[in-house]
């Protein structure tokens, strides 16, 4: 006790340098205090983006280097795409937040008139019979073709039943596999109503040859489209890419009829977009993907661009924050270290003085520890008040100067924007939001920043105190009081 | 009467020489008495002191304190408890006062004394430092005051042993005299053994043994 109540009023006694150490204690604390809530705060916020931000991840074929190559060795080839198959697999990844998919069949229906349609025969006219490119590359002349006149869409198309694009007009939307909706102007055309079934035939493009793939669907509901019907060089919209000739299905209408042929189905259009839990995922996730098989045409790209972009000034004042840190710090314990061994030597009369009057080495270090830590104590508290108020300011000041540089740096270079082509199309107004980079970081002091901060404190201190005791432990009291006299 | 220190063929040689400062001492010190060392400077009378008081260990030979060889015993222990020195220098820690220095020095002998400001005052009154020269810090106190206090904290923890080392020697001759009178009540009423080296005549006037060192022996007045 006697040893901790010396050590107290020793404070005192040795106020001078007692004051310079806690200065420079007081400095070191002060400005870990406002570096680390800075940075813990910065990486919650950052951590807390990343699970929000939901980084989305498009697929699409290398076009041009996949044109070059087969012009290159004269092999003739279907451009790559994600099988059904491979899509739905990679939907399962650990790394896939949510996904969006639409799976799109290119259809004719029995009996019916579309949108376009009779432009479009107009057109064809004395066309002769069909030339199509099958599964194996080879461009041949098929007869038990159906050339389609709409599109049935399975899967997620209620996005723009949300974003007021469509609305429902009458009747409900599909629950069971089967049922559909029509646009109001394909209903008239036709004289349908809800109830009402309809026959689609597609064309199905697998291994073996081009089947024809038949669609027996009722009619749910009637859906009214804000939209423009679609644009065309051609005088008239063609059947196929009027938005008013789409029949809207879930995705188990549109592909169960497939079987177990997923794998290698073609003639069906894929549209996924991936949202991943974290910007950071897209090589693992790609990486999953080709362990999957998935084609080395198709390439992975994400909007992570987006992500670093927002967070870029928070990440700039962390760094800022941590280098500041680190610099502090070494060169904080290299003064207290000089520091202390300078003071230990003006002290070591009073040492030499202890150890004559018996006391043992290991009380007088425990009474130096106990100085230094309560020295060190008194500059926590005062430290921790201190950053806690100039800790806002100085980040607020940082923060500001990160948003200006972050700024500068996009006026220069405003190519982070990803061109999109292929998949993703139907998404492609989910994928384009502003994002603003983040200019603002309440700062939060909480009880981990708090202990790290006690750490770094205790650290500081053990580097003083161990240098002091270093020093001391060279001292013999004969020899001390020998020089003094 | 049973010999309190001993000191059986203590010889002494400095780090880094080839010649030992004194050679065989053989001498008994016993409670009760004041001891004079004598002789010229350089001949080891200090050095003695410090081999006496723990501070170093002879080179030859051995101490006995109640006939536990020094260097067998802890020595810091010893110096808390059993001794007491009273420098020429003072030696206390300058930016205490008074009767900090003194209770300091009873905590590392772990005195067992309750209320150890007021027996430290008390003490400091008998050596003749009232209680606000007490409260004052040890530098701003004249040689004659930190002396006093010197010999206060050599006795605080009750040792059985006393060794000054040139007590009087930055005093006046008045206060020279009073010290004398502390140091003589001491061994003479309190039955503490006082060993003290000394250039004075009149310091060793007041011993009841005189040794001179001389040649590297301590020889009897």
């Amino acid at each position: 006790m006697y040893i901790f109540m010396n050590a107290l009023k020793n404070l005192g006694r040795n106020k001078g340098r007692n004051i310079l150490l806690a200065l420079i204690l007081l400095a070191i604390i002060g400005t870990t205090v406002v570096t680390l809530t800075i940075t813990n705060t910065a990486d919650s916020l950052i951590d807390v983006h990343q699970e929000q931000f939901g980084s989305r991840v498009i697929i699409q074929p290398d076009i041009e280097a996949f044109f070059e190559e087969r012009q290159a060795t004269g092999e003739m080839a279907p451009i790559p795409q994600l099988t059904l198959a491979e899509t739905l697999a990679l939907a399962e990844s650990e790394y896939i937040q949510d996904y969006r998919l639409i799976v799109e069949k290119f259809a004719f229906g029995e009996g019916m008139t579309t949108l376009g349609e009779e432009e479009m025969n107009e057109m064809l006219g004395s066309a002769g019979g069909t030339i199509i490119m099958g599964a194996d590359g080879e461009m041949n002349e098929v007869s038990d073709f159906v050339m389609p006149n709409l599109r049935l869409i399975g899967g997620m198309w209620q996005h723009a039943f949300e974003n007021g694009e469509r609305v429902l007009y009458a009747g409900e939307f599909p629950q069971a596999e089967g049922e559909v909706l029509i646009s109001l102007e394909l209903a008239e055309l036709n004289d349908l109503a809800i109830g009402d079934s309809l026959t689609l035939q597609g064309n199905l493009f697998a291994s073996e040859g081009i089947t024809t793939q038949g669609y027996q669907l009722t009619i749910a509901g009637i859906y009214l489209d804000f939209t423009p019907e679609g644009f065309s060089g051609m005088g008239f919209i063609p059947p196929t890419t009027n938005r008013r000739n789409e029949v809207l299905a879930s995705i188990d209408t549109v592909v169960n009829t497939l079987g177990d042929n997923l794998e290698d189905a073609l003639g069906m259009e894929l549209d996924v977009v991936y949202y991943l839990h974290n910007p950071n995922y897209l090589a693992d996730f790609e990486a999953e993907a080709r362990a999957m098989g998935v084609n080395e045409w198709l390439l992975f790209s994400s909007n992570a661009a987006d992500f670093y972009a927002m967070v870029a000034p928070i990440e700039g004042l962390r760094q800022v924050a941590q280098t500041f840190l680190l610099v502090v710090l070494v060169l904080g314990s290299v003064i207290l270290m000089l520091l202390s061994s300078i003071f230990i030597r003006e002290r070591k009369y009073e040492i030499g003085v202890l150890r004559a009057m018996g006391m043992k080495r290991k009380k007088v270090v425990m009474g130096l520890w106990t100085e230094m830590l309560l020295l060190t104590a008194i500059c926590l508290v005062v430290g921790l008040g201190i950053g806690s108020l100039v800790a806002q300011p100085i980040s607020d000041t940082l923060l500001e100067a990160q948003v200006e540089a972050t700024a500068s740096a996009t006026d220069v270079d405003d190519s982070g924007h990803m061109f999109i082509i292929g998949g993703g199309v139907h998404f492609a107004d989910e994928q384009t939001p502003e994002y603003e980079p983040i200019d603002q970081l309440d700062l939060r002091l909480n009880g981990g920043t708090m202990l790290e901060i006690v750490g770094i404190s205790l650290v500081l201190m053990t580097v003083a105190a161990v240098s002091s005791t270093v020093h001391m432990t060279k001292y013999e009291p004969i020899k001390i009081l020998m020089e003094r006299d | 009467m049973m010999s309190l220190l001993t000191l059986n063929m203590v010889s002494y040689r400095y780090d880094g020489t080839d010649k030992d400062i004194f050679k065989k001492l053989n001498v008994e010190f016993e409670a009760g008495k004041i001891y004079a060392i004598i002789g010229k400077s350089g001949v080891g009378k200090s050095t003695l002191l410090s081999l006496i008081s723990g501070l170093d260990l002879a080179t030859g030979g051995a101490i006995y304190y109640k006939q536990n060889d020094l260097s067998n015993l802890d020595r810091d222990h010893y110096r808390a408890n059993d001794i007491g020195v009273i420098f020429q220098s003072y030696n206390l820690i300058t930016n205490m006062t008074a009767v900090e220095n003194i209770v300091l020095s009873m905590n590392i002998g772990e005195s067992d004394i309750g209320d150890k400001k007021d027996f430290a005052l008390r003490l400091l009154d008998q050596v003749g430092i009232d209680e606000e020269t007490a409260k004052r810090k040890t530098l701003k106190l004249s040689g004659g005051q930190q002396q006093r206090v010197g010999i206060a904290r050599a006795i605080a923890h009750h040792p059985s042993v006393i060794i000054a080392d040139e007590p009087t020697g930055n005093l006046d001759t008045e206060t020279e005299q009073e010290i004398l009178e502390i140091l003589e009540a001491l061994a003479h009423e309190e039955d503490k053994c006082v060993i003290i080296v000394t250039h004075s005549p009149e310091v060793a006037s007041i011993a009841d043994v005189i040794f001179e060192m001389r040649g590297g022996k301590l020889q009897v007045c």
